[in-house]
């Protein structure tokens, strides 16, 4: 084998080589962009939810009505709940009452059940993973745990009229799974 | 025969190269681009701490954590 010979062999080992690294960089690359893709499709997939959240007009009405009552009554639940003659079954006693009366007074019925609907279709998104979670953590989880745990008398008092035990359960399993409605 | 499997190793290594500056290209630009709120001359104060919100809407657990609803 002449000098000519070894070095034409080793220009092919060489490119045969660096072909396959290329090969593997490349679908690593490609590996990059897709998951890259498909993090960012989550993200789109959130945000569409917050665009909704805060463009949609029934759901901004519905959480108007919610604000100006909620306004109107916080006076009313903060009495309540820093009463401290009050034990713990006669302030759920006395909150879960002074809530409903608010609902029934100011009719939210519609608004709630817009609200609860509205959480737990992202809830759903998110279990799914058609959602990016810390995104939609970001933009919903305090609003909605808020929302939970003020109107949570609403959600027992629907499952008890409508018979329906599982009514807003993936909602509540989220924010306060350790919550029970008395049926 | 030679002068072709140079060629073939020369458009090799230009690929290779395409695909590292690619590689290094895809972080190189900051995913955040939030300016400062701050304002030195007004003696503002940024909290450290991220903003997670924790600030908005009612939430009866804030007032009485003894509500059944705000057992975690």
């Amino acid at each position: 084998m002449n000098d000519q010979e070894v070095k034409l062999q080793l220009a092919e080992i060489a490119g045969t080589w660096v072909a396959a690294l290329a090969v593997v960089i490349g679908g690593l690359f490609g590996i990059f962009q897709y998951l890259e893709h498909k993090a960012a499709v989550r993200v789109d997939r959130s945000m569409a939810f917050v665009e909704r959240y805060h463009g949609n007009s029934m759901l901004l009405e519905a959480r108007l009505k919610i604000t100006e009552s909620q306004a109107k009554h916080t006076s009313q639940l903060n009495q309540i709940l820093q009463d401290p003659a009050l034990n713990a079954d006669d302030l759920t006693a006395k909150y879960e009452n002074e809530i409903l009366r608010q609902i029934k007074e100011d009719k939210l019925n519609g608004s709630l059940e817009q609200l609860f609907s509205f959480y737990e279709q992202i809830v759903l998104c998110r279990e799914i993973g058609l959602c990016e979670e810390y995104v939609s953590g970001q933009f919903f989880d305090t609003d909605a745990e808020g929302f939970v745990n003020t109107y949570y008398p609403y959600i027992c008092h629907v499952r008890k009229e409508w018979h329906n035990p599982g009514q807003y359960k993936k909602v509540t399993q989220f924010y306060s799974p350790k919550l029970t409605c008395q049926l | 025969m030679e002068h072709l499997s140079l060629n073939r190793a020369r458009q090799i290594f230009i690929l290779l190269s395409i695909c590292t500056l690619f590689l290094y290209g895809c972080n190189s630009t900051s995913e955040e681009n939030v300016e400062v709120n701050c304002q030195i001359e007004t003696n503002e104060n940024c909290s450290v701490e991220e903003d997670n919100g924790d600030d908005r809407g009612y939430n009866p657990c804030l007032v009485n954590k003894n509500l059944p609803v705000c057992k975690k």
